[in-house]
């Protein structure tokens, strides 16, 4: 990591810092709320799917689990939210732990297909375990989070929470990768056999890698359940787990920075988007699609396109270059 | 042997189906000496390597490194106790960097756990920059230290086989295994691969080669051990075992370039 990471770093949480007062709405900044949370759940993605090279198209799983175990907690039990949040992390982290058994055996597609199935089988189980999850009708009123007394319950000081929140994370990240443990992992990724003879505890690793992608989705659904106050199982759908894995990959796959940056823009991305109303998911996946068959060249030309489209637009809401500079940063 | 051996096998067998790949193979290799394991394609040379490095198990035998047991061991385990190895095909990290690839070999000296890791306490700092300045000396120790930054898949295949090397003694090895180091060389490259085997056994590791290129054996070996289906068929100085009509029967070959025309 050069000197220059911290220092970019803290510009970047400046900048994020003056955001909120350039925005022409609230609703804006709940939606970079949501943004900051799919980021922090994205750099689960990074450490598991860019460091690990282990696939996994079940990452709402964590962010489910974690978030309705806060909600479940703070409202039957009547807990403090943050005391819940921290369990609904651990108890995401221990199912990432138990998912990284299959992982010891399974690579490719068919680990790919069993995270799909892990998935799919907590979304069912929040769909009809009704008495407990409140099934597809979902939980309302989830309380929010109390500091020294008082309940965060504005958009504006979720923001900097999860501003906050986002630059931990970025910053445990980025010390996972710089270590000796990120070296694992990508050499893992590399030649699974050549790690092993090189002393790396394939297993071991496999599993630090899993839980740290339970542990960063956990983190970040956590959080969503306590500033939106409402969870429903609509949301944590195998879609959005193809969304968290699409932030990923436009990131940079591996870049932490090109993360956080993808994983907050292409929350945005819908809102500034819906002009295009139900083309809007088309269009989305075919930028998504191009990026991922072109990496750089079309990580620069996507860049220049919202240049573009944004002067047109006259909108300074959104980092419009950010997919390009985050690739470029890091 | 008078001095006890630092590796050694005993009745070495392993079966892949109805093939025995190699068969009651006994090996003693000495503290400091560089071993040639030489034979045809087939011979069971890299199935040796692969056992004694814990890629497989073995079916029976022992292994044995420095005085303790390591058969059926896994790799991981097998190089924290002192052994280390470089592929037939070279296995380099390929999209890290050529610093990133030698600290990876250096994985099982890390101590810090992950608290350390993220909390980035002044330990974990001081091993991270220890680890660093010991991967930089081991590049610069094979010459590639001016490409410490760059993608290890832009090296030239020579020097991507002197990485792999530099990564394997970034573990701290006291056994060396080379899979035919010098295989797609030019004699150039062969020739400083010669003077940075030399110098790894000179910095007290053993090393154990298999090898085709005879031109580097010779010069380079204390002793051969020849294996041929899967036995081992003559062990020696170079010059007793290329005068083994056995050896020139399954291998070096009658009227081939290995000192032996006039036989």
């Amino acid at each position: 990591m050069s000197k220059k990471g911290p220092i970019l770093g803290m510009v970047l949480v400046a900048i994020a810092a003056v955001f909120p007062w350039l925005l022409p709405n609230q609703y804006y900044i709940y939606v970079f709320n949501r943004g900051f949370a799919n980021a922090i759940a994205v750099l689960g993605l990074v450490v598991l799917f860019g460091l690990g090279g282990q696939i996994s198209l079940g990452h709402v799983a964590f962010f489910a689990i974690a978030a309705y175990t806060s909600a479940i907690l703070a409202m039957k039990l009547a807990l403090p939210p943050l005391l819940t949040i921290a369990c609904g992390v651990v108890f995401a982290s221990i199912w990432g732990a138990l998912l990284s058994i299959p992982a010891f055996r399974l690579s490719g597609p068919f680990l790919a297909i069993c995270t799909v199935a892990f998935g799919e089988v907590v979304r069912l189980l929040i769909v009809n375990w009704i008495d407990l999850t409140n099934g597809p009708y979902g939980l309302n009123n989830i309380p929010p989070v109390k500091i020294a007394g008082h309940a965060i319950t504005k958009d504006i000081a979720w923001y900097y929470v999860l501003l906050g929140f986002t630059a931990i994370a970025a910053v445990v990240a980025t010390r996972l990768k710089h270590s000796y443990i990120g070296r694992a992992l990508m050499a893992i990724r590399e030649d699974e056999t050549a790690a092993e003879i090189m002393g790396v505890k394939v297993r071991r690793f496999k599993m630090v890698a899993f839980v740290s992608a339970a542990f960063f989705a956990g983190v970040a659904g956590a959080l969503y359940a306590h500033f939106s106050g409402y969870l429903s199982p609509e949301s944590l759908t195998g879609e959005q787990s193809s969304n968290f894995f699409s932030m990923a990959v436009v990131g940079g796959l591996d870049s932490i920075i090109g993360g956080i940056f993808s994983g907050v823009a292409l929350t945005l991305l819908p809102e500034l988007m819906r002009f295009l109303q139900e083309y809007y998911m088309m269009i989305y996946s075919l930028l998504v699609l191009i990026i991922v068959l072109f990496p750089p060249e079309a990580g620069h030309a996507l860049a220049e396109w919202f240049r573009r489209h944004l002067r047109i637009t006259g909108d300074h809401s959104l980092p419009g270059g950010s997919i390009a500079s985050g690739r470029n940063d890091s | 042997m008078s001095v006890q051996a630092i590796l050694e096998t005993r009745g070495l067998t392993k079966t892949f189906g109805g093939l025995t790949a190699v068969k009651q193979v006994d090996l003693a290799v000495a503290p400091g000496e560089i071993r040639a394991i030489i034979g045809p394609n087939g011979s069971g040379k890299t199935t040796t390597l692969n056992l004694v490095s814990g890629v497989y198990a073995p079916d029976s035998g022992e292994i044995i490194l420095n005085g303790r047991r390591i058969e059926g061991k896994d790799p991981a385990t097998i190089n924290a106790y002192g052994m280390a190895r470089t592929f037939q095909n070279i296995r380099i990290f390929k999209k890290m960097t050529v610093l990133d690839n030698v600290m990876v070999g250096r994985h099982h000296l890390f101590q810090a756990g992950a608290f350390r890791v993220i909390f980035k306490t002044a330990r974990m700092i001081e091993e991270e920059k220890s680890a660093r300045e010991e991967a930089l000396a081991l590049l610069d120790f094979v010459g590639l230290a001016h490409r410490k930054n760059d993608i290890a898949q832009s090296l030239p295949y020579a020097q991507q086989k002197l990485l792999e090397i530099a990564r394997a003694l970034a573990s701290k090895p006291i056994v060396l295994l080379l899979d035919e180091p010098a295989a797609g060389m030019n004699n150039q490259e062969i020739i400083e691969l010669d003077q940075v085997i030399r110098r790894i056994r000179d910095s007290g590791v053993t090393v154990i080669l298999i090898e085709h290129v005879m031109d580097l054996v010779r010069g380079l070996v204390d002793r051969v051990t020849v294996l041929n289906y899967g036995e081992k068929i003559a062990e020696g100085s170079f010059e007793e075992i290329e005068r083994n009509p056995d050896v020139i029967r399954a291998y070096l070959g009658k009227g081939a370039s290995y000192g032996v025309k006039d036989k």
